[in-house]
């Protein structure tokens, strides 16, 4: 199933979510990330995106495990943190509003 | 400290940007940083390198108007570029000019706009992560990319603002409320003659930003062309990047 959503981050910047998932499983099968923010390097966000591939649509475990890979590869994002990104996700999925 | 200044005219927009990549990619060969202002024929619009082309702006729009839709290196938001200043600062990481912290940075390299628009009677803000504001109006928008050890800044300075223009070319989530979002970001965006209430040139206040750079960073900016090396590389990041629909249309 395929859900989009656009996320105003208060006091951030603009996240749109294209999101393909299993509605069943509650999985995640591919992401596409857009909007006005900041990710330092740029081009690792590809690699947030394939990270998010197969994690469950849980708001914790997205959060937590998109804190943890930021971490360990020193990449910085301005705009939204991993609990914003992690929220627009579920709103994409219909999961919270 | 001596700085290269590079005082551009109206350059194509895909050149704009490739120009300044190619000073990004030559720094640390230069020798010295470099403070570059430059303006747009034809008008464009860019967006941030995260931001989708179709979901931000009216391409068919833009092209009936001739206007150029490019996709920066920096990311942020799209803008529509017309009667403005933009200006790039590039210099290496470990030059000590700019904070490591990227925060810090960003409000380093706009303090020689706040510096700036000083001499022109203004007083400005930074406002985290990346504007500049006048009187509580957004007046400049600044972009940052550090790649090959070198920090890249580059920005705009509204001259003048035509915020219906603007929102002609971009898309806006929901059509309902185009008119809402308009009044909003009237309210919000404001120009340096706006604010100054006088009619300045281009060349007005790129000699004020100019005397702001210097004061900023404690250095003399001399004019010095880009080397035909220099150009040369930018003439093939424009035609092996910037114009390509690949990486204009890349997300």
């Amino acid at each position: 199933m395929q859900g989009h959503s656009v996320y105003k981050i208060p006091q951030g910047k603009l996240v749109k979510i294209e999101l393909d998932f299993d509605p069943k499983g509650k999985l995640i099968e591919a992401v596409k990330v857009t909007g006005d923010f900041f990710i330092y390097p740029e081009d690792s966000i590809r690699m947030i995106e394939n990270r998010f591939m197969g994690l469950p649509l849980d708001k914790k475990f997205m959060a937590e495990s998109l804190s943890g890979f930021l971490a360990e590869n020193e990449i910085q994002v301005f705009g939204f943190s991993p609990e914003d990104l992690a929220h627009a996700i579920l709103m994409a999925a219909g999961m919270e509003k | 400290m001596e700085f290269r200044f590079i005082l551009d005219d109206y350059v194509k927009p895909a050149m704009n940007m490739a120009i300044d990549e190619a000073l990004l990619k030559n720094c640390l060969a230069y020798g010295k940083p470099t403070v570059r202002f430059y303006r747009w024929k034809p008008r464009a619009v860019t967006i941030g390198y995260f931001q989708s082309l179709e979901q931000e702006v009216d391409t068919a729009k833009c092209a009936a108007e001739g206007i150029d839709c490019i996709r920066r290196s920096t990311g942020g938001g799209a803008v529509y570029h017309d009667s403005e200043l933009t200006y790039s600062f590039v210099c290496p990481l470990d030059s000590g000019l700019v904070p490591k912290n990227i925060l810090d940075s960003y409000r380093k390299v706009c303090g020689a706009l706040v510096h700036g628009l000083r001499e022109l009677g203004l007083q400005a803000a930074f406002v985290p992560l990346n504007d500049l504001i006048v009187n509580g109006r957004k007046v400049s928008g600044n972009a940052q990319t550090r790649k090959e050890k070198t920090i890249l800044q580059h920005g705009t300075l509204l001259i003048d603002v035509d915020v219906d223009k603007m929102f002609s070319l971009l898309k806006v989530p929901n059509e309902k409320i185009r008119d809402k979002l308009i009044s909003d970001v009237k309210q919000r965006v404001t120009s340096v003659n706006q604010e100054a209430g006088k009619k300045y040139s281009y060349f007005e206040v790129a000699a004020a930003i100019r005397k702001g750079f210097e004061e900023n960073f404690h250095a003399r900016l001399v004019e010095e062309p880009l080397t035909p090396e220099e150009r040369q590389l930018a003439e093939k990041i424009a035609v092996e990047k910037f114009l390509k629909p690949d990486w204009t249309r890349m997300r």
